[in-house]
């Protein structure tokens, strides 16, 4: 207690040294001059005094002979005009004990545990559609209500826990693991489908399993024509369709098509000839504006920008638009050349194969290839011919012109 | 017995006062000014009602009474605080003596 109050008063630690110390000590205490610690240390001694008392010493110090020299000082006081001398460290500790207090209003990260089917891309979407989203006031967060939100929206999540974590917000979620079927494409369904060509071509396999095939085997097709109608009718007696049944049109169709193509390819390339020169110049900026650091111009007549660029990212989940990185410039030369023959075949080849792999990963067979090379001076070209077989149909709804029809029949039938 | 009385400072005054005070049990301290010694084991004296500081080294401190001096002799003697009326002596005591 009594070294806190000493503290808060502030004192000095003095050396004394002269004619007669006792007789000083003796005249602060009579001059109410608090001095403590007093240690002899020989030659001299010392002690701590208030800072009151310190002012008070000078008269006593030459009444009695005797020289003081301050060793130390401790306490508030100096601590305070110290401080003052760093006003800007002051405010800096106070700003950042401020700083520490507003930031932690806000949730700064967010966490989604517990989800497989649901990515997390999708549930952060979401909740930025809900409102919750980094950098947000955790007073505008309803707990509770999003949790239930969650429940509601997502079928397949069937038990949610959020919870604040510091400034990070924590969601666990559970998902169903049986399969949710979804019964509102259902009902849509039941209206029927139809399947439609997408390309003109020839039919050149149909079986159908459900549906009525309005083509054969053999039959061109041109591009949008109903194929497999999803509207079965249902005949009356007199072989007049009383109604019609809707169904998805379901059937194994191949569509046989031609399909020209060709690549040309020149003999004279320039080809880019990398000198191995090249300068890295450090960068940084926001998204659109940026600053690079060189300020000379670059001396190569030509060359190739490449720039990796690093964002800063101050927790797992939250990126400033800040960025950060090197671009760097590559000399290069441009040398004219000639493909040799054989560089030409294999180019041509390599394009073409590119394209068949491409048709084959659509799941389009080839049924017939011509492929010619003509050469030239300049520049050869392949041209080829090739007979594809796709299945290139798709559903769309059946057209309701029916129940018109059907009404109309029935009045005829009626009035007969 | 001359010289008995020289030696003895006590003035006639004096040695009715200290019957006054003896008889009506009055405080010695404030009504003599004698000091009050108390020492805890010997490490640590504390002093009420002295009247000055005579010496003070590592091995003797020496203190005014109103009627004696006060000395005490040991080693790394050393003053905690004192004021007007009390002071506060630690280090390893090895003699208390009046003079």
């Amino acid at each position: 207690m009594l070294h806190w109050i000493q503290y808060l008063r502030g004192y000095v630690a003095i050396k004394v040294w002269g004619y007669s110390v006792e007789r000083l000590l003796n005249l602060c205490g009579n001059h109410d001059v608090l001095v403590w610690d007093i240690e002899d240390h020989g030659d001299y001694h010392t002690m701590h005094i208030s800072i009151a008392g310190f002012f008070a010493l000078k008269p006593l110090l030459k009444k009695t002979g005797t020289r003081a020299a301050v060793m130390g000082k401790y306490g508030l006081p100096f601590f305070v005009s110290k401080m003052w001398k760093r006003k800007l460290f002051v405010a800096g500790l106070f700003g950042c004990i401020f700083f520490w207090c507003l930031a932690s209003r806000f949730i700064w990260d967010i966490q989604i545990e517990g989800n497989f089917a649901l990515t997390e891309d999708v549930l952060m979407d979401y909740l930025e559609e809900q409102g919750v989203h980094t950098a947000m006031k955790k007073s505008g967060l309803d707990i509770g209500a999003l949790e239930q939100k969650l429940r509601e929206d997502y079928d397949l999540i069937t038990w949610t826990s959020v919870q604040l974590r510091g400034t990070t917000l924590l969601i666990h979620i559970k998902e169903n693991d049986m399969p949710v079927y979804d019964n509102r494409d259902k009902a849509e369904t039941n209206r029927g489908m139809d399947l439609v060509a997408e390309k003109d071509g020839v039919v050149t396999y149909i079986i159908t399993r459900s549906g009525v095939p309005l083509v054969a085997c053999g039959d061109s097709v041109e591009k949008g024509d109903v194929l497999v109608s999803g509207a079965v009718p249902v005949y009356n007696e007199d072989t007049t369709v009383r109604r019609y049944q809707y169904v998805e049109a379901d059937a194994d169709i191949t569509l046989s098509y031609g399909r020209n193509l060709s690549l040309e390819e020149e003999v004279a390339y320039d080809e880019k000839c990398y000198t191995g020169e090249s300068i890295e110049i450090p960068v940084a900026g926001t998204g659109e504006k940026e600053i690079a650091f060189r300020f000379r111009k670059v001396p190569y007549e030509f060359y190739d920008t490449s720039e990796e660029k690093k964002q800063v990212q101050l927790l797992d989940h939250l990126y400033l638009p800040l960025y950060y990185g090197k671009r760097t410039v590559q000399e290069y030369e441009i040398v004219s050349k000639t493909h040799t023959e054989e560089e030409m075949k294999t180019l041509l080849q390599e394009r073409f194969r590119k394209i068949i792999s491409t048709l084959n990963e659509k799941g389009v067979q080839i049924a017939e290839k011509n492929v010619t090379i003509k050469k030239n001076e300049k520049k050869w070209v392949l041209r080829a011919h090739m007979q594809l077989e796709e299945s290139a149909v798709k559903l769309t709804p059946t057209a309701v012109t029916e129940p018109v029809t059907d009404s109309d029949q029935e009045q005829e039938t009626q009035t007969e | 017995m001359r010289r008995e009385n020289r030696r003895q400072p006590f003035s006639p005054f004096t040695k009715s006062k200290e019957l006054i005070v003896e008889s009506l049990k009055l405080p010695k301290d404030t009504m003599l000014g004698a000091a009050i010694v108390t020492i805890t084991g010997n490490r640590e004296a504390f002093i009420e009602n002295y009247k000055g500081i005579l010496e003070y080294t590592t091995e003797s401190i020496v203190l005014q009474g109103k009627n004696a001096k006060i000395c005490f002799e040991g080693s790394g003697l050393s003053i905690d605080y004192y004021t007007n009326e009390d002071m506060k002596i630690s280090g390893k005591i090895d003699a208390l003596r009046y003079i």
